[in-house]
């Protein structure tokens, strides 16, 4: 299919080559009878030859240009112009034939290309003193200024409207119109296609692009220091842009200009009701397709102007979802497929933010709440760069030691007390995190300025066992915290404390947290998550016992969330599987939507072992089932099922 | 005492037509909800209470065999040769919600009141006539497999499994030297790992075409099976294959059975010529299902829509859905109340 495709590129570009040759742009006198097609192997032939006589030109003729000055006569040569149409992007030929201003603007705009990349020079060919046909290498801005001192002059009053100083203002001072329909989608797109702005439009994506690359380049210092200057030039510009420019606006160009010569391209990104299209619309907010989008453009530092590519690729194969694989952001795996996660996002009300990472939580208790916590309160993201377990776990702990309830975060490190005598423990959650107190480090810090008088500047590190050596000198002084990556969990990670390289005794890590979700009289039941959520942070619940309340409930508002416990083998059936009678693993959940599929009502899952932004629809008998069966084995048969809002 | 205990036992005899067709509600003496066990002819019965302990219960005769603290649970895996009794004990069931924490895994013998701690995992199961247990650490990603009669007979598989952290393996023992499990490779693909426990070499046996199947396998005394159901909501389809196997020799293929839904599965093999199974009947709708050993032809025992999970009880098969437990195959046998004195050791 793809040689086939490119055969039929091939054809347009010939064809298109034809067009000009015969065209304004042509000088009939100069072509050689080589017929209207031509074969691959000639066209590359031709092109090596043109790139030798070019070569030659611009060695002896470099005089030449000057002559040009006055002449009526001046077309780009024909063999330059093959190689444009040869190396430009297909979907942009379309627009050469639109009109001949079309042509300079996307010259101008570096739309239009050669094999060495953006174009600089251009061979012309023009009619001397002496009326002879002569061919020379002008710069690209001399060129354009002797073509629009004779015609395209409004290219001119572009150029400055698009220039670097105005084009974000230029630009978002337009219009891009969204289409509501199938025959309003081709005028847009018509429209587009013959409106002398778009070179200079889909310059921005192209620019934002080159800009990227360079970028990297730059990075990975693979330019010469010639190209520096003019690189960072192109990378500030692409910044520019970036932070300039609407994201809707970057959105609606990407698309555009990607499918300029496709309306079903460019349409299906409108004319579809799914959550992506909403997203790109902005009816809906960006968080729900961005982590998605983020698993597939891994070196896109700005997946949000790939949105449109990344909606093509979900809706194409739908199947990307459910199989695509990040190690580091690990769950549940198969996932849900894109357009069902796409129906359940269209239902959804869970607030989702951010990305956690169900598979490196030791307790889903806490990837539920954390969730919860996320839908209800606004919680800074910014020291979450480094990792995604942290957070879960420290907003956890702290939660409960908001409620001055220390049994429910029982983690702690201890050690003997000189000064007290006494056993003192201080709490603390596994990990680091930025300006927080219960930060391990920070804990450890502490205790050893009390255990081993360390200065009360130190400073302690969490380190990888394997990234360890004793022998190293970046070690023999302060403080490591040693653990073994391999074998550890958020909640279960052995540690070993070193100070000035010598191992610390007499630190002991205590606890586990053990807590209940729901009220258990049995045990401490006003300290359960649902009472500490219900008085710290007022979230209210409802029980809900049957389908009707869960809608009305669902209903209730855009906050209203249902959370619950019940059996993971029931709710998710085809991944863990029932051995033996009563056999119940608990697992919390959140419903945040309903669908209703026929006969049955299916709701949005957001199972705390799945990933946050790939909810699965779950049928509600299932729902029912898995929280019947957790009732019946419960110590109080307790109905695990309520509504939460704020 | 003996009499005294049998007051515990609620009387309770349901033996109602449910709304789930042919299938009757599961009849017991003891509270269902307590139950973990209960043999073919009712006579021997497992149960635990709220208060933390596992009784075991014969001729009415009540005897704890584990005691923890209250609201432990307790999973039971008695096999059809009734010669081990494996229970999975976890005590903080209800306030460390983790799908993958270790539980306790301890062994008794059938009929017998005492047990042993054997190690920390998840889903234990039992071998070659009970004389090998197996169970997974998931944690750790480590199948563990310890000798009955000889416990120092020990080994252990690392899984590569790095796709899913809550994916539990599917383990057989075909002899004391070779074991089939099943495992994800590192683009989510499933399959069937041989190991020889001699060699200590490991090979795939079978491989799923894509990610988006599971692979389960089950076998009995003589034969095993393989089946492959599609685990997403693409159409992927579900098959299940016979092998028959004497020792370390398996048997070419037999496709049994194939469909172009996504069954969900959950295989209970121990009946020599039916196979029970979770099949698909539409979209939204699954019910019990048994294939015929002999003719390979497949029916419904059930026609709810909404049963996902079945389990085996010596010789019975249950279903279960909205809370409740019915009965698919096997009897509601409850035995007569008839005591017969104490049992002379």
């Amino acid at each position: 299919m793809k040689s086939i495709g490119n055969g039929l590129n091939l054809m347009i570009k010939v064809f298109l080559l034809a067009l000009l040759l015969m065209g304004t742009l042509t000088h009939a006198t100069e072509i050689k009878s080589e017929g209207m097609i031509y074969t691959l192997e000639q066209l590359l032939l031709a092109q090596k030859e043109q790139n030798k006589r070019l070569t030659g030109i611009i060695k002896s003729n470099r005089s030449l240009p000057k002559t040009l000055v006055g002449s009526k006569n001046v077309r780009l040569d024909h063999l330059f112009m093959r190689n444009i149409l040869l190396y430009s992007d297909p979907k942009y030929l379309d627009l050469i034939g639109k009109n001949e201003c079309m042509f300079y603007s996307m010259l101008e705009t570096n739309i239009l290309r050669t094999a060495e990349g953006p174009i600089t020079n251009v061979l012309v060919t023009f009619q001397n003193n002496f009326k002879k046909w002569q061919t020379t290498i002008i710069s690209k801005k001399d060129f354009l200024s002797e073509i629009y001192k004779n015609k395209c002059q409004s290219n001119v009053e572009y150029r400055k409207k698009f220039s670097r100083r105005r084009i974000v203002k230029s630009v978002m001072e337009l219009n891009f119109q969204v289409p509501k329909s199938e025959s309003e989608c081709s005028e847009i797109l018509s429209h587009w296609q013959k409106n002398p702005y778009t070179p200079y439009l889909c310059n921005i994506p192209e620019t934002i692009r080159w800009g990227k690359k360079i970028e990297l380049m730059l990075k990975e210092n693979k330019t010469s220091s010639a190209q520096k200057s003019r690189f960072k030039n192109i990378v500030k510009i692409k910044n520019q842009l970036q932070t300039g420019l609407k994201f809707s606006k970057r959105t609606y160009l990407n698309n555009l200009c990607n499918n300029i010569q496709s309306e079903k391209s460019f349409c299906s990104l409108y004319l579809h009701d799914d959550i992506w299209g909403k997203v790109i619309k902005e009816d809906a907010p960006a968080y729900l397709m961005k982590y998605n989008c983020n698993r597939y453009y891994k070196n896109n530092d700005d997946p949000l102007t790939m949105l449109g590519s990344c909606r093509r690729k979900m809706s194409s194969s739908p199947e990307i979802c459910s199989y695509s694989i990040d190690k580091e952001l690990s769950s549940l795996y198969p996932r849900s497929r894109c357009d069902l996660g796409s129906s359940a996002l269209n239902a959804s009300h869970l607030i989702t933010n951010y990305q956690d990472c169900p598979g490196k939580m030791d307790s889903e208790a806490i990837t539920n709440t954390y969730r919860i916590l996320r839908h209800f309160y606004k919680i800074d993201d910014s020291p979450l760069d480094k990792g995604c377990d942290e957070k879960p776990l420290f907003s956890f702990a702290q939660l409960n030691l908001d409620f001055a309830y220390k049994q429910a975060w029982p983690l702690e490190i201890c050690f003997d007390d000189r000064i007290s005598e006494k056993k003192t423990c201080i709490a603390y959650a596994p990990g680091k995190l930025e300006g927080s107190k219960l930060s391990e480090p920070v804990v450890v810090a502490s205790i050893l300025k009390k255990l081993v008088s360390a200065p009360p500047n130190l400073k302690c590190k969490l380190v990888p066992q394997n990234k360890f050596s004793s022998k190293l000198l970046e070690f023999k002084i302060g403080c490591h915290i040693i653990f073994d990556e391999k074998h550890c969990t958020s909640l279960n990670c052995p540690k070993e404390i070193r100070y000035n390289n010598r191992v610390v005794k007499g630190i002991e890590y205590r606890g586990m947290p053990v807590f209940d979700y729901f009220d258990n009289s049995y045990s401490r039941g006003k300290y359960s998550i649902a009472a500490i959520l219900e008085e710290v942070k007022k979230i209210k619940p409802t029980i809900l016992k049957n389908l009707t309340e869960i809608n009305y409930y669902l209903g209730l508002g855009k906050d209203a969330i249902i959370h619950g416990v019940g059996c993971v083998e029931n709710i998710l059936p085809s991944f863990f599987e029932k051995r033996s009678i009563n056999q119940c693993t608990p697992m919390p959940f959140i419903l945040d939507g309903a669908i209703k599929d026929g006969k049955n009502t299916m709701l949005v899952l957001r199972a705390p072992i799945d990933d946050v932004h790939h909810p699965r629809l779950i049928n509600w008998k299932d729902i029912f089932t898995a929280v019947s069966s957790y009732r019946n084995i419960h110590p109080n048969k307790q109905w695990a099922l309520y509504g939460i809002k704020k | 005492m003996a009499l005294r205990s049998s007051a515990i036992l609620p009387l309770i005899l349901c033996l109602s037509f449910s709304a789930y067709g042919k299938l009757h509600e599961l009849a017991t003496k003891q509270t269902v909800e307590n139950l973990r066990y209960i043999s073919k002819d009712g006579k021997v019965t497992f149960y635990q209470n709220t208060s933390g302990t596992l009784y075991y219960s014969t001729n009415y005769k009540v005897k704890p065999i584990l005691k923890s603290t209250p609201a432990t649970q307790y999973n039971l895996t008695i096999s059809a040769h009734k010669k081990a009794v494996l229970i999975e004990k976890n005590a903080t069931q209800f306030n460390f919600l983790s799908i993958r924490a270790p539980r306790e895994i301890y062994l008794a013998k059938y009929k017998k009141t005492s047990a042993t701690l054997v190690g920390h995992g998840l889903k234990p199961r039992l071998h070659l006539k009970d004389s090998w247990l197996s169970y997974y650490n998931a944690q750790k990603r480590e199948l563990h497999f310890v000798g009955i009669k000889n416990r120092s007979s020990k080994f252990t598989i690392k899984l590569r499994n790095q796709v899913n952290p809550y994916y539990i393996p599917y383990v057989v023992m075909l002899s004391d030297n070779l074991v089939l499990f099943t495992d994800i490779n590192i683009k989510g693909i499933k399959g069937i790992i041989q190991f020889n426990r001699k060699s200590k070499k490991l090979s795939p046996l079978v491989k799923s075409s894509n990610p988006l199947e599971k692979i389960e396998i089950c076998a009995n005394d003589q034969q095993l099976f393989i089946g492959i159901f599609g685990q997403s909501q693409s159409k992927v389809g579900s098959s299940i294959s016979s092998y028959k196997y004497k020792s370390e020799d398996i048997s070419k293929r037999d496709l049994i059975y194939e469909s172009s839904l996504n069954d969900i599965g959950n295989m209970k093999c121990s009946h020599n010529s039916k196979l029970y199974f979770v099949k698909r009947r539409e979209k939204n709708a699954v019910d019990v299902a048994v294939l015929d050993l002999v003719s390979k032809k497949h029916s419904f025992l059930s026609d709810s829509g909404v049963i996902t999970q079945i389990t085996e009880m010596d010789g019975k098969i249950l279903a279960e859905s909205m809370g409740k437990y019915f009965l698919v195959d096997g009897d509601n046998n409850l035995g007569d109340d008839i005591w017969k004195g104490d049992d002379k050791k």
